[in-house]
């Protein structure tokens, strides 16, 4: 199932932020749909049974949370997002433990929630991000790799054939640490024996220069202290 | 100290108040004694005189001498010499405690009553209260003029007032001593009493000074301090009111921005997108900058709010203030070393760990410490040039978990060093840095909230910041 039919509701009553989450998850090609109330949320998700649930935490009739959990017990298991004001941990495992999937805390990015949102939908509908799949996705970056692109917000990015591979290696085994003499031998291959640590850390420095959003505090290839590298989830 | 004194000092009034009366009591009584009975040994020697002029020694041998002597001694129950006109001593009785009664009737009846040799009569005063000094005798002399020229001299005349006076002196000792413990004891009572409610609102005042804005005094009183106490209370309310209410406010205002800045920043990576000229994107990345620097300020502020609320502060949702958890602070440190690690990489910053391979558990608020960790870090990774290095290292020190994060940075200016803890203090030489001057601020109300303390040391060659916390 491709993502781009896939549909989205959002439950978040502040119009301005609505309209700009509307618009923006819009723009990725999914099918969004707005309701400004809990009440309302759940009535559509109950009848329309969208694929992902953008749901705020602060809304006129109620808590979100409470809402999430309604939703639960009506035995809907799509992923639910949770958007959050505060920055306490207590609301945010409150939050997952009334059967929320993942949450943002406000204020946060579109393209913070763009990429949770696809992370969310391939984790619930069929992993599309494998080692055959020929499209693979790394936050709100994509890589096909039959055609030996990479894009992001549908921009074309210019990857060496060494930082691609990388990038695809990377993407292929979301979440698992890599050590730099294990992304030698992977990507570098044949020619392992002439390269060293050094190496990786200067590809991988210039690979976040083209694809992070914000190079300097990248969100997409972290680096584990005295372990090496992993694809951020 | 301070808060015993009072007792101390009460009591000790008491005391002194005790024994001052108990001297001036003691020496009048003694005084008056001591007189009385001056002037008793005075009458019973002239009395004794007198009996001894009425009977003058015979005018006969030795022997007749020495008894007529050791009766006058019996009977005057005084040590009697007998001299003749030029001086020459001629009998000496002896002193009259060692005396025989019995020798008197001897010289009578004649002899035979050798058993009783040695029998002595007991001290008509007793021998005080105390024992001892029963056969006390008197200093005073007295010479008593006889016919022919002789005269008789009387020492040693019964001390009675001196018995009686070490009689009294010794009950009075006893009494005085009594008194005076039970004036300090009851001075002290009487502080404590008054002290209870005053120690009370001490330690409340005390507590509130350090920021527990919920401290009461507990005086159930209606006298004069109780209405301190009172009043004391009533101000502890109203300002933790004013207090809360401000605190509140800040956190709302955060949260109130937080909405509007979401839907702007949405707006604006929109706007992004949308732009098809290198012109139109520079300017919307320069607002968006602008805009997660209102983000990064309105989450420090909520967060500082949070902080400083303190327990008594129920946050917005009406969740309750939660209790510390054992947290284990290296695990936390590993944690937020990963935070920072493709940060420090990326701007060439290398990121060396020192992190304690067992546990350390202190009693914290687990996203306390994360700010801690984080905001420190933060700034260690921001004014270390490229090339530098950052030092992370959490070890156990006796009953502490101690944080330390050094860096090669570009140091904190010396006479800065006062108000870098301060709400919105930026160094001068950090202008050029991101950041809203509250990370530290937010550092320190965290780490004391948890009970730890942090310092630091600084020089243009870099910071070392030095966390510690009391293990659990």
């Amino acid at each position: 199932m491709p993502p781009q039919t896939q549909s989205i509701l959002v439950i978040e009553d502040d119009p301005a932020v609505a309209e700009a989450l509307v618009e923006g998850i819009g723009t990725e090609g999914y099918q969004v749909h707005w309701e400004a109330t809990g009440t309302s949320g759940v009535a559509y998700a109950r009848e329309r049974s969208p694929h992902l649930v953008v749901l705020d935490v602060r809304l006129p009739d109620g808590s979100g949370f409470d809402f999430c959990r309604e939703m639960r017990q009506l035995g809907l298991r799509q992923p639910i997002l949770m958007l959050t004001v505060q920055s306490d941990e207590v609301d945010k495992v409150l939050g997952l433990e009334m059967g929320a999937d993942d949450y943002l805390t406000k204020p946060y990015r579109l393209r913070e929630l763009i990429a949770r949102i696809r992370s969310l939908l391939r984790r619930a509908y069929g992993e599309l991000s494998s080692v055959e799949a020929d499209v693979l996705y790394a936050g709100d970056v994509t890589i096909d790799r039959t055609r030996g692109s990479v894009a992001r917000d549908g921009r074309a990015l210019n990857l060496t054939p060494t930082e691609f591979r990388l990038l695809v290696f990377l993407a292929q085994h979301p979440g698992q640490v890599f050590s730099r003499a294990q992304l030698i031998e992977n990507v570098w291959g044949s020619d392992a024996e002439f390269y060293d640590d050094k190496t990786v850390s200067v590809h991988i420095r210039r690979l976040r220069e083209k694809i992070e959003a914000e190079p300097s505090d990248p969100s997409l290839v972290l680096t584990v202290p005295g372990l090496g590298y992993r694809l951020a989830t | 100290m301070r808060r015993r004194s009072l007792r101390l000092r009460l009591a000790l009034t008491y005391a002194s108040m005790a024994l001052l009366t108990a001297l001036i009591l003691g020496g009048i009584l003694l005084g008056v004694l001591a007189q009385y009975y001056s002037r008793a040994e005075s009458a019973y020697l002239n009395a004794s005189a007198k009996l001894i002029a009425a009977n003058p020694p015979p005018l006969t041998d030795q022997t007749a001498l020495d008894s007529w002597a050791k009766a006058a001694a019996l009977s005057t129950q005084t040590r009697v010499h007998l001299y003749d006109g030029a001086g020459t001593l001629l009998a000496d009785s002896g002193s009259p405690g060692t005396l025989d009664p019995g020798s008197l009737l001897r010289y009578g009846q004649g002899h035979g009553y050798g058993r009783h040799s040695g029998f002595r009569l007991p001290d008509l005063l007793g021998s005080g209260l105390f024992g001892g000094s029963g056969n006390a005798r008197s200093s005073r002399t007295l010479s008593v003029p006889l016919d022919q020229g002789r005269h008789a001299r009387l020492s040693e005349a019964p001390a009675s007032g001196h018995a009686a006076l070490v009689s009294a002196a010794e009950a009075w000792f006893v009494a005085a001593t009594l008194a005076v413990v039970l004036a300090a004891l009851a001075g002290y009572l009487v502080a404590a009493r008054i002290a209870r409610p005053v120690i009370s609102l001490t330690e409340a005042s005390d507590r509130m000074a350090e920021g527990d804005l919920s401290a009461r005094a507990c005086v159930d009183r209606t006298d004069e301090v109780g209405r301190l106490a009172d009043s004391f209370n009533a101000m502890a309310g109203r300002m933790e009111t004013t207090v809360d209410t401000l605190r509140r406010f800040v956190g709302d205002a955060a949260h109130e921005i937080g909405t509007p800045l979401t839907a702007l920043e949405a707006d604006l990576d929109l706007a992004e997108r949308a732009a098809t000229t290198d012109k139109e994107r520079s300017l919307v990345q320069r607002a968006l900058g602008q805009a997660s620097r209102l983000d990064a300020l309105s989450t420090s502020l909520l967060q500082l709010s949070r902080l400083e609320a303190g327990g008594a502060f129920a946050d917005a949702s009406g969740g309750t203030p939660r209790d510390a958890d054992r947290e284990d602070v290296a695990a936390l440190a590993r944690e937020a070393a990963g935070g920072v690690a493709s940060r420090a990489e990326q701007a060439g910053v290398e990121l060396r760990l020192d992190i304690s391979a067992g546990p350390l558990p202190v009693g914290a608020r687990r996203t306390e410490l994360q700010m801690v960790l984080g905001n420190l870090l933060d700034n260690a990774v921001k004014f270390t040039p490229e090339g530098g290095s950052v030092h992370l290292s959490a070890r156990r020190e006796g009953d502490t978990a101690v944080l330390t994060v050094a860096d090669t940075g570009v140091g904190i200016p010396e006479n800065e060093q006062d108000s870098v803890f301060g709400r919105f203090h930026r160094a001068r030489n950090v202008a050029a840095y991101p950041g809203n001057g509250l990370g530290l601020a937010i550092v320190k109300a965290a780490v004391e909230r948890n009970h730890g303390s942090v310092t630091f040391a600084s020089s243009d060659s870099g910071t070392e910041f030095r966390v510690t916390l009391p293990l659990a």
